[in-house]
């Protein structure tokens, strides 16, 4: 049995060949030791292959062959870093970037996974239709969950590729539909092996950095399945789904509806027509608004002339009313007139009564009397001398005519014979 | 009604449409009409002025991946 023997601590270097001290025999722990740090310089590798095998080990471990016709060789991995596990099947046709190791305890070579991409239109679609179904399951795609955009964002997030046709699609229609909107870029790889992972850095960064933003558009021009990949992620999905600003999704492929277009909330066929859906167009609102104003002017004129309308008929029953009532006056004075003509009569006839009253009580006046011939007669104590016995002898008496008095000496008073 | 100094697009175009609402509601009269045109009529001033903003701003984020 060979005995290989080498110097352990010292990591290679260079391209040259592994240097051993052949002096140190190696224990078996230290050899598998020795080959991992070497295994370390190659680094991150990715191999294409198509799975024979595969095993699940306590829903922590993922066991794996990748054969191509040829060879095969083991793939080893921590499901909780390779979020896309699920949809790995046997026969599928994979990519897998990760590093060869060997393992410490049995010596047996992987390659440790670090992710693992359907690889392939085949395999694509498997993973895809799988990963929609699992997604579906977890309610990632409801209607209910879709929320309103609002009509005039002011803040925008744009989640595209640095100087892509994409952006500047969009940059331009947005433009052209509504100015003074504040649009902060966040420039991402929309495809490759780094493009998921920029997508989701991206969506952090504005759900950590802002709290006012009115919206994320995440957009790129067509392509084919495979250039649409990080479209397709699990990571992308709920990096969305997570997104605490509405998303719209504006990704230039019409025959295939993308993950991230399932799950977003406002799906645009387009960049361009992303930035058409998320901007109301300016020319609208100003003509809506301008319609607005006469409908309000139109309404509001109504309700003058109307009022104008009601001012004239009140006037004029006013009018009416007064006509009336200055008939029901005349009437009024005309009934009185009447009235007092009646009075008038019958004051008349008062007055004649008065006349003949006066008349009587001229007859009355004792003056009248005395004009006839009689006298009052007044002893000497001016008492009116109703009987002889009111007159003593040798008195004065007075005794009233008409025209004068009589001052008369009594000799003597005789009671009258009866 | 929104004070002015907070008025966006959004809510002067929801309270104008919201205005004109009320009147084609035909639940509104003169004495409530006038106020509430003239308070339209800002609002329309408001909208105008916002809207006549041609440029939008674009301000470019430093990312992990450029």
């Amino acid at each position: 049995m060979a005995v290989y023997r080498a110097e352990l601590g010292s990591v290679p270097k260079g391209d040259g060949p592994l240097k051993t001290n052949m002096e140190k025999i190696f224990t078996v722990s230290e050899f598998n030791e020795f080959i991992n740090v070497y295994l370390n310089q190659v680094g991150e590798v990715a191999l294409e292959g198509e799975i024979s095998q595969i095993n699940i080990s306590q829903g922590k471990w993922l066991f794996m062959t990748v054969k191509d016709e040829n060879s095969s060789v083991e793939v080893f991995g921590v499901l909780s870093s390779l979020p896309n596990y699920s949809f790995l099947e046997e026969g599928m046709l994979v990519h897998i970037y990760g590093v060869p190791r060997l393992y410490q305890k049995t010596g047996r070579f992987s390659i440790s996974a670090l992710q693992i991409l359907p690889a392939g239109e085949g395999s694509l679609k498997i993973a895809l239709e799988k990963l929609k179904d699992k997604l579906e399951k977890e309610g990632l795609f409801d209607e209910s969950r879709k929320r309103p955009l609002p009509m005039f964002p002011q803040k925008i997030g744009l989640i595209t590729a640095k100087n892509s046709q994409a952006y500047h699609d969009f940059i331009k229609v947005l433009k052209a539909r509504m100015g003074g909107i504040k649009i902060f870029f966040y420039p991402i790889q929309v495809q490759g092996r780094e493009s998921a992972k920029s997508i989701v850095e991206a969506f952090d960064f504005f759900n950590n950095n802002f709290s006012d933003m009115d919206l994320l558009v995440l957009c790129r021009g067509g392509g084919s399945l495979e250039d649409l990949q990080s479209f397709n992620t699990e990571e992308t999905a709920r990096a969305i789904y997570a997104s605490k600003f509405p998303v719209v999704c504006g990704i230039g492929h019409e025959k295939d509806i993308s993950i991230a277009d399932m799950v977003c909330d406002l799906r645009a066929s387009t960049p361009s027509n992303a930035a058409e859906l998320i901007a109301t167009q300016k020319d609208y609102v100003l003509s809506k608004v301008s319609s607005d104003f006469s409908f309000m002017y139109t309404i509001l004129n109504g309700l003058k002339n109307q009022r104008i309308n009601t001012v004239h008929k009140n006037i004029m029953l006013l009018e009416k009313a007064l006509n009336l009532k200055a008939d029901n006056i005349k009437a009024l004075i005309s009934k009185l007139n009447f009235k007092f003509e009646k009075f008038g009569l019958s004051v008349k006839y008062a007055l004649s009564k008065v006349g003949e009253s006066e008349r009587l009580l001229q007859s009355l006046d004792y003056k009248n009397v005395l004009k006839r011939g009689f006298s009052i007669t007044y002893n000497q104590e001016g008492q009116i001398a109703r009987s002889v016995d009111n007159i003593k002898s040798n008195s004065k008496i007075t005794t009233s005519l008409y025209d004068g008095k009589i001052i008369s000496l009594v000799e003597e008073t005789r009671p009258s014979q009866l | 009604m929104t004070k002015d100094n907070e008025l966006t697009l959004s809510k002067a175009f929801d309270e104008l449409e919201k205005i004109t609402a009320e009147f084609e509601g035909g639940d509104i009269d003169l004495e409530k009409g006038v106020p509430k045109f003239k308070r339209g009529l800002e609002l329309a001033k408001f909208l105008k002025e916002k809207l006549s903003k041609i440029e939008n701003e674009i301000e470019e984020i430093k990312s992990n991946f450029l």
